[in-house]
């Protein structure tokens, strides 16, 4: 299938020191409505790669492409537009806008498109019914539990219908019975939407999921494993 | 738009938060509020003295103040006033007459009234022109218990009601009798000092003055009186003033064997004035001289505030080179000056000092370089409230770019909410502080339209100042957050 996520010889070096390669060379491919994890050591490199991939931070070397864009030719608020409306990103300590209600915070990224009003509303509140946060939509994050504002933010994540979901360490910061409804939120978006995802995360119960993992280590793919059999 | 909207409702929100930025930009514009207030003279707690009693043929001054001689301590003496001399300020003010405010020595030049100097009229900040209303006259003593008939040489001054309402501290000159109101131009009524006359009158009694008649004009304008044949006008004694500064300890009797405490002794000032409303001085003079009253040797020009004053007196000055032009002094003080009676044996007088001792309550003697000074600190205090609004947020921008804010957006945000903050704040400082100083404008005789003019005034510049500081400075703390990768703004938590 088309790969509708490149990397291409992608490096991030940060300029501490002599310099930092965080990311040295990485090459990747994710087709449309896989499952991706990224798993490695602690310090190799798996955020960097991640906030490459979501146009969060711009590569030293190499290139992204998204649904055949490559984010070289964009500026910067050509980016902020796919940021806006191709990818969604999910991360480990939420990130929610705390002056924001829960219903604030999913309908904000629909309301930076021209999406009509009332529209926005009603798709707030599939959203928010989806990640079973209903009941909580006028909540500041404050408000929430761990768990609950992480189900916020990947409704957030979903608002303008993105190409994709990057999720970094979406469950790090939860409890075990919290990881595993936000994993099974994930699994949900991914077997019945097609959902493409992205997630870096130490959550074996990931791995046990996911359809592609990629190991890195000191900055570098190392190996990149199909799980075509597994379970659905 | 959204983020138009957004940073509206931020303001509003979160008020730990936008409170202390606002609280900021409240600070800020009420120093710049008080620091005009004081500039201009303007809060009315101050009371103020002997506005026109300042010698010069052209005196400038602002709304407000309070007069002092060039130094911090003077000293004059009791003096009888020249008959000729047209103001009453070298009696009061005797070091006026050197110095640098010495009045022209060459005998006074007189202004046409009817034709101002365009000069005079043309300049900037000039608010109104009121030429001083003084004519000769004397005072016909009848006969009565304790009393010798006779005829005593006064001053006869047109007050402006109005004016005077508002400039003179009305009470604490008239202690006897009333003061006339608006009501009562054209009366005939009169206030007489109850010390420069020589007689005393009492409020309800008849003044009778007589007014030699005006033949013509010198060259100068001055008028040629006519002494034989003189008008009468008959008065009634409204009011008798008195210009005192107090009782005043009387020091130098050291040698003298005193019992208790030292004697004090009542310094007046004793002018021979009576004072009529305008309208009344108008219908005389008109009789006497067969015209409107034209020369005048004194004009008032009435400015905004200190600032103007100190422009309009030097263009003053130099457009009429003839005129000595005399800036009031800016000193505003509630209290501070202190009286001394020294008894000089030798030649059996009292010499009176004046001392300005202790620092005055709310003593504020602004320069435009000290407002400057306050408004730079009112700038930096706004300056450092963007700084603070924009680095406490790093976090909530890095969240808004990573869900797809452009740095226009972020910019857009930013500067709203700055404008947000600023305009909130600068209304509630500027309000807050302005109440207090129109609460003390309600208790003075200033008109209503004359504070509400004032207040507009000040307000746009408060609230522009405080809103453009906020908007210029707001922008490179808004333009650095903008242009900050995501990535980096949240991991800066
Ligand atoms: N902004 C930065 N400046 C300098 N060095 C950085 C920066 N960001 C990351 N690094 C370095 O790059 C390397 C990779 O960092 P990264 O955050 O991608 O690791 P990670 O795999 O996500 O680790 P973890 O599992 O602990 O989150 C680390 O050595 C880190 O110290
Ligand atoms: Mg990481």
């Amino acid at each position: 299938m088309e790969p509708i996520l490149r990397a291409e010889g992608l490096g991030r070096r940060f300029p501490v020191g002599d310099g930092v390669w965080a990311l040295k060379k990485a090459s990747l491919s994710v087709p449309a409505g896989r499952f991706v994890l990224v798993a490695g050591p602690s310090g190799c490199g798996k955020t960097t790669l991640l906030n490459l991939l979501g146009g969060l931070d711009r590569p030293t070397r190499g290139d992204v492409e998204l649904r055949g864009v490559r984010y070289s030719t964009l500026d910067e608020s050509g980016l902020a537009r796919l940021r806006r409306t191709e990818i969604g990103f999910v991360f480990q300590f939420f990130n929610l806008l705390s002056d924001l209600t829960a219903e604030e915070n999913v309908a904000l990224p629909m309301r930076m498109t021209h999406m009509p009003r009332d529209e926005v509303a009603a798709r707030t509140a599939m959203l928010l019914e989806a990640v079973g946060m209903s009941h909580r939509a006028r909540h500041t994050p404050y408000e929430l539990s761990g768990g609950e504002q992480q189900r916020v933010a990947v409704a957030r994540a979903l608002a303008n219908d993105p190409t994709i979901i990057l999720a970094d360490e979406p469950t790090g910061n939860l409890d075990s019975k919290n990881s595993t409804e936000v994993m099974d939120l994930f699994r949900r978006f991914n077997r019945e939407r097609k959902q493409t995802f992205v997630v870096v995360s130490h959550d074996p119960a990931f791995a046990e999921y996911a359809d592609v993992v990629v190991w890195m280590q000191d900055g570098e793919i190392t190996s990149v494993e199909e799980r075509e059999g597994r379970p659905s | 738009m959204v983020f138009f909207r957004m940073a509206i409702r931020n303001v509003g929100r979160n008020w730990n938060r936008t409170g202390m930025i606002i609280l900021g930009m409240m600070a800020a514009s009420a120093l710049m509020t008080l620091t005009l207030a004081f500039a201009s003279g303007y809060p009315d707690v101050v009371h103020l003295s002997y506005r026109r009693m300042v010698g010069a043929d052209i005196l400038v001054y602002p709304n407000r103040f309070i007069f002092s001689g060039p130094a911090g301590s003077d000293v004059w003496e009791r003096r009888a006033l020249a008959p000729d001399h047209p103001t009453d300020a070298l009696f009061f003010h005797p070091e006026l007459a050197s110095g640098y405010l010495s009045p022209a020595s060459a005998p006074p030049p007189l202004f046409d009234t009817s034709e101002l100097p365009a000069a005079l009229l043309g300049l900037s900040g000039v608010g109104r022109v009121e030429p001083a209303r003084l004519m000769r006259a004397y005072l016909v003593v009848e006969e009565g218990p304790g009393r010798e008939p006779g005829r005593v040489p006064v001053i006869v001054r047109g007050r402006d009601i109005e004016l005077d309402r508002s400039y003179w501290d009305i009470p604490s000159i008239v202690t006897h009798g009333r003061y006339f109101n608006e009501t009562q131009e054209q009366a005939w009524v009169a206030l007489a000092n109850s010390r420069g006359l020589g007689v005393r009158l009492r409020p309800g009694e008849r003044l009778v003055l007589e007014v030699p008649l005006v033949r013509g004009f010198a060259t100068d304008g001055s008028p040629v009186l006519d002494h034989t044949d003189p008008r009468t006008y008959y008065f009634l004694v409204y009011g008798v003033f008195d210009l005192s500064l107090g009782d005043v300890p009387l020091q130098g009797l050291e040698d003298q064997d005193l019992v208790g405490p030292p004697p004090r002794v009542s310094v007046g000032i004793d002018s021979p004035e009576v004072w009529i409303p305008s309208g009344t001085f108008d219908l005389i003079y008109e009789e006497v001289s067969g015209g409107p009253f034209r020369y005048c040797a004194q004009l008032g020009v009435l400015v905004e505030s200190m600032f103007h004053a100190k422009a309009v007196a030097a263009a003053l000055a130099e457009a009429l080179p003839d005129c000595s032009v005399l800036t009031v002094p800016q000193e505003v003080g509630l209290s501070g000056l202190t009286y001394v009676a020294a008894f000089d044996p030798s030649t059996g007088g009292v010499q009176v000092t004046r001392i300005q001792n202790s620092r005055p309550v709310a003593a504020v003697d602004i320069k435009a370089e000290l407002a400057v000074l306050a408004f730079v600190v009112a700038g930096l205090l706004v300056v450092a409230n963007m700084f603070i609004l924009v680095s406490q947020r790093r976090r909530e921008i890095g969240i808004l770019k990573a869900v797809g804010a452009s740095s226009r957006d972020i910019f857009v945000l930013i500067l709203t909410e700055s404008l947000g903050y600023s305009l909130v704040g600068s209304l509630i400082g500027f309000t807050a502080v302005r109440l207090v100083t129109l609460l003390g404008l309600a208790f003075s005789s200033v008109t209503l339209l004359e504070g509400a003019l004032l207040t507009l005034g000040s307000a746009a510049l408060v609230i522009g100042l405080t809103v453009g500081t906020a908007l210029v400075f707001g922008f490179v703390p808004a333009w650095a957050a903008a242009r900050t990768p995501s990535v980096t703004l949240l991991s800066s938590s």
